[in-house]
């Protein structure tokens, strides 16, 4: 069996200029009629509709790297804090 | 000048308490209304805001740190700095819903000073020029369709590992701009402020540097 691959999409010159629209979409930083303009050419254009899906997973990923601080680091903020209390209630 | 007084609100969800051994696991990002009302506590006397208020600042300045300067004891010295910082701010606070963006921006002096001393910068920084049309239109972004949700995508470990090396291989003002806003969640206002670069600089930054993280991701999701 033949798997076909399929070939990346090159951006047409509309789309290029898209792209900065559409990370604002994402962000939620367009005035109403503009965000429905942009939300019709996604509706309508593959290439671009295939770029927020990626924008928006992008954005995902980058929003899961908001780790809580590992045990260690963690114990000596703790440590620091009490320490810096301890020390100014005396002063 | 008189600091403006500042009145005590209700915490929008309970407070840690600073103890080494049992603090929780979850990150504690905060939104902005989170900060104000802790600031607005801590300034009002609220020992376990404070305590709440300078294990955010800790967090933010290693987190900050560890993506933007990428050296594990940079990271300690602005938590240092941070602690102290806020410690002293919380005192003289005029207006606390200005706290979020004065944290980060400590930070980022912290995290800019200590780099300064080491003068050390990841071995090599790819130009965003590599990834983004020219202004004739000639060089082209390839885009390839990841095909699976975006759900399914965050939860990949290589995708996720493919993202930390694009993060760090981006130039340092790009880096610090997405860990401000996709990261750490501020406004784009906020990440301005933090900054010192008008808004739409944010956005134009913001958004190239996610051109070139995609870009980065391509090859592991197609």
């Amino acid at each position: 069996m033949t798997v076909a691959r399929r070939r990346p999409a090159r951006l047409s010159a509309r789309c290029r200029q898209m792209l900065t629209e559409i990370s604002k979409y994402l962000d939620d930083e367009l005035p109403r009629a503009r965000r429905r303009t942009v939300e019709r050419h996604m509706g309508s254009c593959a290439c671009c509709g295939s770029m927020a899906r990626r924008f928006r997973t992008t954005m995902m990923l980058s929003r899961a790297e908001r780790r809580p601080l590992p045990r260690g680091v963690r114990r000596r903020a703790a440590t620091r804090i009490r320490r810096l209390l301890r020390s100014s209630a005396f002063s | 000048m008189k600091p403006k007084r500042v009145t005590a609100k209700p915490p929008p969800r309970p407070v840690t308490k600073i103890d080494g051994a049992n603090l929780s696991e979850q990150t504690s990002a905060g939104t902005p209304d989170d900060y104000t009302a802790l600031v607005r506590l801590a300034a009002a006397g609220d020992t376990q805001a404070l305590e709440e208020l300078l294990l955010r600042a800790q967090e933010v300045a290693w987190r900050f740190s560890t993506a933007v300067c990428g050296r594990s004891d940079d990271a300690e010295d602005a938590m240092q700095e941070a602690l102290i910082k806020t410690y002293r701010y919380v005192r003289t606070i005029r207006e606390p819903e200005a706290f979020r963006p004065w944290l980060y921006r400590i930070v980022r002096n912290a995290c800019l000073m200590g780099r300064r001393k080491k003068a050390g910068e990841p071995a090599r920084l790819q130009s965003l020029d590599d990834v983004l049309p020219d202004p004739a239109g000639r060089r082209r972004a390839e885009v390839t369709d990841p095909g699976k949700n975006p759900e399914q995508l965050a939860s990949n470990a290589t995708l996720r590992r493919r993202l930390r090396q694009a993060l760090r291989a981006l130039p340092p003002p790009y880096r610090a701009i997405v860990v401000l806003r996709d990261v750490e969640g501020l406004s784009t206002r906020e990440v301005s402020q933090v900054m010192g670069i008008s808004e739409d600089n944010v956005k134009t930054r913001l958004y190239r540097a996610r051109l070139q993280l995609q870009a980065a991701l391509d090859g592991v999701a197609a």
